[in-house]
């Protein structure tokens, strides 16, 4: 017989929603970087949509983490101490380098126009490339090291975070490549990590308990019909059949960035609601509470004020460029 | 430069994102708008923490006062228990920063510190200096410790209010004082109604309020008042109501808190009038029997009792057992096996109870020693702390004329003087021979007969040997059947019972508020003359009482005045009166009819019953009132059935002309009001209590306002309270014992009493000086403890030799009689000096106001019956009604706490608990909306299904289901008075009562033999809700 | 040096000991906590689940005292970005209110959901075993109040103190053994299934989330 709580007291997450957009955007944006490094230093393209993904999404993340501090204004308590052991200390500084050199990238390129890329600009994109993976590194070990979360206290989770941040990455450069009339580089990638997050996720379920837990009672729909099935299975068929069709490139990335997202929101809010000492009920964080609206609101309207500012960025520069090199 | 539509559509998308973005972050902006400008709201390490209201150095144990906070000690009225608390109060504010206890009080410390101990002493003894505050530790619960958040409460009540419209409206306006004043005194037309009587007009202490029935007594009989329990205020209520004015109708609220347990006590103490109780000696029991009641749940003293079975269970050898429907924190699992939860059903302990007693007599448990003893002599003699009745002579025979009291020697011996005529009969132990109970051990078990001096031959027994067949009415196999407890569990309880000697003790309380309480009750508690453990160590005890204060006393006397009213007649409930004493009976004699059943049934030797009053005055019958004054009562919520009854016919001004309500707050009775009154919260207000029970020391706690009162004023600068109303009242109508010369001091010189100052700082001054005088405070005490507040008052209105006295007093928040002085060897030092009433005549010679029947005078097990006898199972049969509701106290509320906000953040709401088996029956789940029918009603709430619930009982937690008290909006005048529906959440078990279908006129059903309110085991049925 | 000498040098470390005997579950603690330390409403430094259990005789009443462990390994701390929470001298592990940027990594980090932001302050909060009445020679004011003398406060330390001697005498356990956190909240009476996650179900907490759905009677 479980127990009968005849007293029990309520806790509220404390991670709000903001955090599921951080995660989001700075995981897609690092997932995009990653694809522009390997496009530019492997398969020597321009890559520009990864290229506008990294630095807008990259730039959009910023405040949302600022959002879930709720002191934001202390934010340079970051910066005038060291705090080595936790790793959201070195997340505090990957994070603004993360911004300003994928910005200086976007720059680079823009001012650069239709020249071919110097050698500053490739040791920049190493760079950028590096920084991404820090990022993912620095997201996915700040959370799997919560012992106290089981959920995310296990290797399943960070690897499925990581690789949906790749998936996401690959699936919002779709989205911006077919809008500019483009293939671009993302279908392959999204493909890849698409698949690799379905076997990643498989075997996390088949080994962890907790998982299924979760699965089972606190976030059934966001975990298997939102990140599996519309968020990862949708997509990967989508792009593997769909190739010619820049529409259907668009949507099977925009999927890819929702299984992202659907699957931060189940494991962080729903790894929430599981109770560390007992099945305690955290104050329903709701899909439609004010606080997730105000989140979707907020992100989406400064990840578009971000996209608008780099395309102008890149775009403006490049028409500089052309009329200097005209002159 | 032209604008492309590319741009257009951009800039639009930009603006529409900004928007959003602006609208999503607005909350990220305050935030940091408000960390650059604003201060931080809490610095350092210890969070939003209160500055410490002293420090206590680590080395030295010396206390550093903290200038801007005072300590104050003072009475808690979170709920009934008074206990005493230390008050810490933000002088710059004046609020109340938090309560807890009081050192010096026995009621929050164990063992509570030596009365002299200095007061900066005291502290340092409730602090971590040499870890003395450890064992020093004197606590408030969490009632005490939230029920700070009164004081400031939005919902009080500051200045009078008259009605706007109907009674109940909730509208409003706020009056002067002299208007209120003038119009309850004086009446008139006062709500364009038609004319009112005042008090003045109904205070006739001649005419008889129904020439018809002359014992009724006087027309002033008609003001009826139902003030609050024993709370430290209640004398000032009484001098007014009934030394003064002169009505019989002043009483508190017994009825419907405890008067089948204090019956049943009673009856075996040997003292109705009084109805002292026993309470067991949880130091030093060996196993302790509960039954109906819920020590660490509930239970008076509450707090206390927490503590010692906190203690007990940390003690080893310790063993008990809660008889109860409902599984509460009485019950703890850490200490394991040696606590046992006996589920039953309800109202049927005295199955139970008389099946143990079958038991404990078949195998001669009991302490035949200590029953033998047939007198208090004779107790010395055998060195038992304690006599009983055991061996006197009962005659036997119901038709008797003196059927049910005892055989006394003047019935069989002739020419003997007054006293000895009384004397009881026994067979002395070792002759056989016929005695009056003198110092010599009697025969326990005897029945025959004995010839009296008219020549007749009457039946006799002895009081054990009518108990012995009470128990063997039914076999335990019946009993078991009955109350659904096995066989094996009451033998088991029986032997663990008697397993110990004295140190076994049974209590009860609350669990026999029901249709057979008085049995049940008397029951329980003659367990503890089976053991003979009165006034013995680890037995039970009376308590120890308290020191004089309004009473005659060193100083002065407060209840006698020149012109003092003796107050005479029937009581409006029907209470304490014999119906073959009416003139109603005699009528039908007369008439030739059969006078029996009575229009609604009375209680011959039972307290005034005050539950009865609103339905039985609003009724008629026995009379009606001419106006009704509540005062901290709220009778509409706290007895079963009552709403029900009255909540039409109150609001008629033609049953019921004058209703004036004195409360802080409005409640659910006072909703009703034609005024209401303001008046203190407890902080705030003079006085003097004492314990309930289970402190064996004497208790004398004060009450003096430990902040300032926030009442308005009236025109002379008093604030507005309950005693300055009744003084005001009393003043214009020019009543005795008010005014000038009203307090007599011991060389019979008068002194005022014109505010409660003048009231109770006087009974302060007995205080002082019974049992010999208290030292003198010096100035730096008074400042510490914010007496210094009061100082000017007690010099002004006390002689230069007492009011130094009674600051001490004050200092230590009342006086209290040193923990050393709790035993004399094996026994209490205070002890109980009466005997033990096996029998009990003035029981066994009472007839049923219904059937003309008389009483058993000894306990038996009756189920719970309607007045008339009928089986409440026969009227509402199980197959119907397969339910039994039963109340259990809410450990985080008392009736009176709703609407505080601390209580709330814990709990919002009650449920209706069932048992998991009956819940499975009817597919309900936790958490499924259900509906509750009762006889009379039916109530919806929540479905709470345990294990920890009796099969067949329905488990309410009291508290909850508020109308009032915060729940309901009120207008005065302009002003809204917000109300909150999460207030009123949850359901009120009460709204199931029910009147009792056997009584012509309506009565609340109650137990037959004393008229205690049932609100146990009330019958009912569940339909799931769609 | 002397053995006497060098236990007197030591430093205090505070600790707590409950002996859930004695409990009664009055949230007497409960309510002076929240009032002493200006805990805002629906939060809690302490609390006092209660739960029904089988017991030996059927459901049996298990109350459950809660508070920080004051962990002598809490994993609360590292995780801090900024060092604003730390453990102090005497062992108490508390969080500087104008150095916290509430992150609530720490709250996260905490296995015994003893932290939180708080709603006034803004700020990580936890039971700080009042240190501003434990440094001023004062007890906590859980522990003042505690009606069942259940929860005793000392320092561990000392071998003479209280709760030295209760933990010689009697068995106690800390909650959640498995994370080696490594507790300075003893309990006497703690019931294995009340150590680490606890099962519950079909009480308290259901009826709040079906009370917001229903509305109540007549007001
Ligand atoms: N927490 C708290 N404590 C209080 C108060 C409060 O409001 N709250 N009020 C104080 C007051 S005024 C009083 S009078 C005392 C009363 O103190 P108690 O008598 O201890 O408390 P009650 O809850 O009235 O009743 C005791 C128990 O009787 C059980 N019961 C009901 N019907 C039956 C039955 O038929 N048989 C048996 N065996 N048990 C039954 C109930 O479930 C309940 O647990 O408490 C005082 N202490
Ligand atoms: N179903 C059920 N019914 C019960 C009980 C139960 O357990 N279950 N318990 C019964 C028992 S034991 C009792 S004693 C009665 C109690 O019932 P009552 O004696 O009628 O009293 P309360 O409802 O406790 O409180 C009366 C009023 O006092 C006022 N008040 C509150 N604080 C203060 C203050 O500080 N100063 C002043 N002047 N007034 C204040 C409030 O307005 C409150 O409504 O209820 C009984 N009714
Ligand atoms: S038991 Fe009652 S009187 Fe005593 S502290 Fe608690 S609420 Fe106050
Ligand atoms: S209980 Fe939690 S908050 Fe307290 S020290 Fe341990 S980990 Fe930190
Ligand atoms: S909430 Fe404050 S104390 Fe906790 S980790 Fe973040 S900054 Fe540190
Ligand atoms: S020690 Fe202080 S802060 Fe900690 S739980 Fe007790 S009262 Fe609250
Ligand atoms: S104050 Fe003491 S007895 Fe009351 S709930 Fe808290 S720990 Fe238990
Ligand atoms: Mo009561």
């Amino acid at each position: 017989m479980p127990a009968v709580d005849l007293m029990s007291f309520d806790h509220e997450a404390v991670w709000r929603p903001w955090a599921v957009a951080y995660f989001l955007l700075v995981g897609t944006g690092a997932g995009a970087a990653l694809l522009l490094a390997y496009a530019r230093l492997v398969r020597i393209a321009e890559a520009k949509g990864a290229l506008i993904v990294a630095a807008s999404f990259a730039l959009a993340s910023g405040l949302p983490l600022l959002a879930d501090l709720h002191q934001p204004a202390r934010f340079m308590h970051f910066y005038l101490g060291s705090a080595p052991g936790s790793i959201m200390w070195w997340g505090s500084w990957f994070l603004p380098l993360f911004i300003v050199s994928t910005l200086l990238l976007a720059f680079m390129t823009g001012r650069r126009g239709n020249a071919p890329m110097c050698g500053g600009e490739r040791m920049l994109t190493m760079i950028v490339g590096a920084l991404a993976l820090c990022i993912l590194g620095y997201t996915a070990g700040e959370m799997s090291v919560v012992a106290a979360r089981p959920v995310w206290n296990t290797l399943g989770f960070p690897v499925v975070l990581i690789l949906t941040a790749l998936m996401s990455g690959a699936g919002a450069t779709m989205i911006i490549d077919s809008l500019n009339g483009e293939k671009g580089e993302g279908r392959y990638m999204l493909v890849v990590t698409g698949a690799a997050t379905l076997v990643a996720f498989g075997l996390w379920m088949l080994t962890d308990t907790n998982l299924s837990t979760l699965a089972a009672d606190y976030a059934p729909v966001g975990l298997f019909g939102g990140f599996i099935i519309a968020g990862v299975v949708v997509p990967v068929v989508l792009a593997v059949s769909a190739k010619a069709s820049l529409l259907l490139r668009g949507v099977s990335g925009a999927l890819a960035v929702f299984g992202a997202l659907a699957f931060r929101w189940s494991t962080f809010n729903g790894a929430q609601l599981m109770s560390k000492t007992e099945t305690a009920f955290y104050g329903h964080e709701a899909a439609l509470s004010q606080d997730a609206l105000r989140t979707l609101a907020g992100s989406a309207g400064l990840l578009i004020l971000s996209l608008i500012f780099v395309t102008l960025l890149i775009n403006l520069l490049a028409v500089r460029a052309s009329k200097q090199t005209q002159a | 430069m032209t604008i492309s539509r590319r741009g257009v559509l951009q800039g639009a998308t930009a603006l529409g994102a900004a928007g959003a973005a602006f609208w999503g972050f607005a909350e990220t902006g305050k935030n940091f708008y408000q960390g650059v400008m604003g201060t931080a709201q809490a610095k350092g390490i210890a969070g939003g923490a209160l500055p410490p209201e002293y420090k206590v150095d680590p080395a030295t144990g010396e206390v550093i006062l903290n200038p801007d906070q005072r300590v104050g000690y003072t009475m808690c009225m979170g709920c009934t228990s008074v206990c005493g608390i230390r008050v810490r109060v933000d002088k710059a504010s004046g609020d109340i920063l938090r309560a807890t206890g009081n050192p010096y009080s026995p009621l929050s410390t164990n063992p509570h510190i030596p009365y002299d101990t200095p007061i900066k002493e005291a502290i340092t003894g409730l602090s971590a200096y040499g870890e003395q505050g450890l064992a020093g530790r004197s606590t408030a619960c969490g009632r005490g410790n939230a029920a700070i958040a009164k004081q400031n409460s939005k919902e009080r009540i500051l200045k009078p209010m008259k009605r706007v419209g109907e009674r109940g409206s909730g509208q409003w306006k706020e009056i002067s004082w002299d208007q209120l004043i003038e119009e309850t005194v004086e009446g008139g037309d006062l709500f364009g109604e038609g004319p009112v009587e005042g008090l003045r007009a109904i205070r006739d202490l001649k005419t008889p309020l129904d020439p018809e029935n002359p014992e009724y007594g006087p027309k002033a009989n008609q003001l009826v008042v139902i003030p609050v329990f024993k709370n430290g205020r209640l004398m000032m209520a009484a001098r007014f109501a009934k030394m003064a004015y002169g009505t019989r109708n002043f009483v508190g609220h017994r009825s419907y808190c405890g008067l089948s347990m204090r019956a049943g006590y009673a009856a075996m103490l040997d003292n109705l009038k009084k109805q002292p109780h026993l309470k067991p000696d949880y130091r030093h029991a060996k196993y302790m029997l509960f039954i109906g009641t819920a020590p660490g749940n509930a239970g008076n003293p509450y707090k206390l009792q927490g503590t010692l079975m906190g203690a007990a269970r940390g003690r080893d050898g310790v063993k008990y057992a809660v008889v109860d429907p409902v599984l509460t924190n009485s019950q703890n699992h850490a200490f394991g096996k040696d606590n046992t939860w006996v589920p039953i059903r309800p109202g049927t302990d005295g199955a139970l109870v008389m099946g143990m007693i079958r038991w404990i007599m078949e195998n001669e448990r009991y302490d035949a020693k200590f029953l033998a003893q047939p007198s208090g002599a004779a107790a010395q003699t055998a060195g038992e702390a304690s006599w009983s009745n055991a061996t006197h002579l009962v005659i036997d025979d119901p038709e008797h004329p003196k059927g049910g009291s005892f055989l006394r020697q003047g019935m069989v011996t002739a020419d003997l003087e007054e006293d000895a005529q009384k004397a009881p009969m026994c067979l002395d132990a070792q002759t056989g021979e016929l005695s009056p109970a003198k110092g010599r051990p009697a025969t326990l078990f005897h029945q025959g007969t004995v010839r009296l001096l008219d020549g007749s031959t009457v039946p006799v027994a002895t009081s054990l040997s009518l108990l012995r067949r009470e128990a063997l009415r039914k076999t335990l196999a019946e009993y078991s059947a009955d109350c659904g407890v096995s066989e094996e569990r009451i033998i088991s309880l029986a032997r663990d019972f008697t397993s110990v000697g004295k140190q076994a003790a049974a209590d009860c309380h609350g669990g026999t508020m029901h249709a057979a309480g008085f049995y049940t009750a008397y029951a329980i508690v003659m367990l503890n003359a089976l053991v003979g453990n009165l006034n013995a160590k680890g037995g039970t005890t009376a308590g120890g009482g308290r020191f004089k204060d309004v009473q005659k006393g060193p100083r002065y006397n407060l209840l006698a005045f020149p012109g003092k009213v003796k107050v005479k007649g029937v009581d409006a409930g029907r209470g304490g009166f014999a119906y073959e004493k009416t003139s109603e009976f005699n009528r039908l004699i007369a008439d030739g009819k059969s006078p029996y059943p009575a229009q609604a049934p009375w209680h011959s030797f039972t307290q005034p019953m005050g539950a009865q009053w609103l339905t039985s005055v609003l009724e008629g019958y026995p009379y009606k009132a001419k106006a009704v004054i509540t005062w901290s009562s709220n009778p509409v919520y706290g007895v079963a059935g009552m709403e029900n009854d009255v909540k039409e016919k109150i609001k008629d001004t033609k049953r019921l002309p004058l209703f004036i309500a004195i409360d802080p707050f409005i409640n659910e009775t006072s909703r009703f009001a034609d005024y209401i009154v303001p008046d203190r919260v407890f902080y705030e207000a003079w006085g003097w209590a004492s314990a309930w029970g289970g402190v064996p020391t004497k208790v004398s706690t004060a009450r003096w306002p430990v902040v300032d009162c926030q009442t308005g004023k009236t025109p002379d600068g008093r604030h507005m309270d309950m005693d300055n109303f009744f003084i005001d009242v009393a003043k214009r109508m020019e009543l005795p014992g008010f005014g000038e010369k009203a307090i007599p001091d011991a060389d019979g010189n008068l002194h005022p009493l014109h505010r409660s100052e003048d009231f109770w700082m006087r009974a302060g001054a007995n205080v002082a000086f019974d049992g010999g005088a208290v030292p003198e405070s010096d100035d730096t005490d008074m400042t510490i403890t914010g007496v210094d507040r009061i100082r000017a008052d007690l010099e002004s209105t006390l002689k230069p030799d007492e009011w130094r006295r009674v600051a001490y007093v004050y200092n230590r928040g009342g006086r209290y009689e040193d923990a050393v002085k709790t035993y004399k060897g094996e026994t209490f030092a205070r002890s109980y000096k009466k005997g033990i009433q096996i029998w009990n005549e003035t029981v066994g010679m009472a007839r049923n106001s219904m059937t003309g029947k008389k009483f058993v005078g000894c306990p038996t097990w009756q189920a719970p019956s309607f007045a008339d006898g009928t089986k409440v199972d026969k009227a509402f049969p199980p197959d119907l009604w397969p339910f039994r509701v039963v109340s259990t106290k809410s450990q985080l509320r008392s009736s009176s706490t709703g609407g505080n906000p601390y209580l709330d953040d814990l709990k919002l709401s009650n449920a209706i608990a069932i048992n998991t088996v009956d819940a499975d029956q009817l597919s309900i789940k936790t958490g499924d909306w259900i509906t509750v029918i009762s006889p009379s009603n039916r109530i919806s709430g929540q479905a709470f299904v345990r294990h920890g619930i009796a099969r067949g009982a329905i488990g309410i937690e009291h508290g909850y289901g508020h109308r009032e008290l915060g729940a309901r909006t009120h207008k005065i005048g302009k002003v809204i008075l917000e109300g909150h529906s999460n207030r009123g959440l949850g359901t009120n078990s009460n709204d199931l009562g029910y009147t009792d279908p056997t009584s012509k006129r309506p009565a609340l059903l109650a137990d037959p033999v004393v008229g205690s309110i049932a609100r146990q085991a009330l019958p009912a049925r569940i339909e799931k809700m769609g | 040096a002397p053995a006497a000498a060098s236990a007197q040098a030591k430093p205090k470390r505070w600790g707590m000991l409950v002996d859930l005997r004695k409990c009664i579950g009055c949230q007497a603690c409960t309510v002076a906590c929240t009032i002493e330390n200006d805990v805002p409403e629906g939060q809690h430094r302490t609390a006092v689940p209660v739960y029904e259990l089988d017991g030996p005789n059927g459901p049996s009443q298990a109350v459950l005292p809660r508070l920080c462990n004051h962990c002598d390994e809490p994993p609360c701390i590292p995780v801090c970005p900024v060092n604003a929470t730390f453990k102090t001298e005497e062992g108490a592990v508390v969080v500087d209110a104008e150095q916290c940027v509430a992150c609530g990594y720490c709250v996260q980090a905490c296995p015994y959901e003893a932290r939180f932001i708080n709603h006034k302050t803004g700020v990580a909060d936890k039971c700080t075993f009042c240190v501003h009445r434990t440094s001023v020679g004062l007890l906590p004011a859980c522990v003042e109040t505690c009606v069942g003398n259940a929860r005793v406060f000392g320092d561990l330390n000392d071998p003479e103190s209280e709760i030295r001697k209760l933990m010689a005498q009697h068995e106690t356990k800390g909650l959640r053994p498995e994370f080696k956190t490594g507790p300075n909240v003893y309990y006497i009476g703690l019931d294995d299934r009340l150590a680490s996650t606890v099962a519950v179900g079909g009480g308290a907490r259901d009826l709040r989330q079906g009370l917001e759905t229903s509305a109540h009677g007549e007001v």
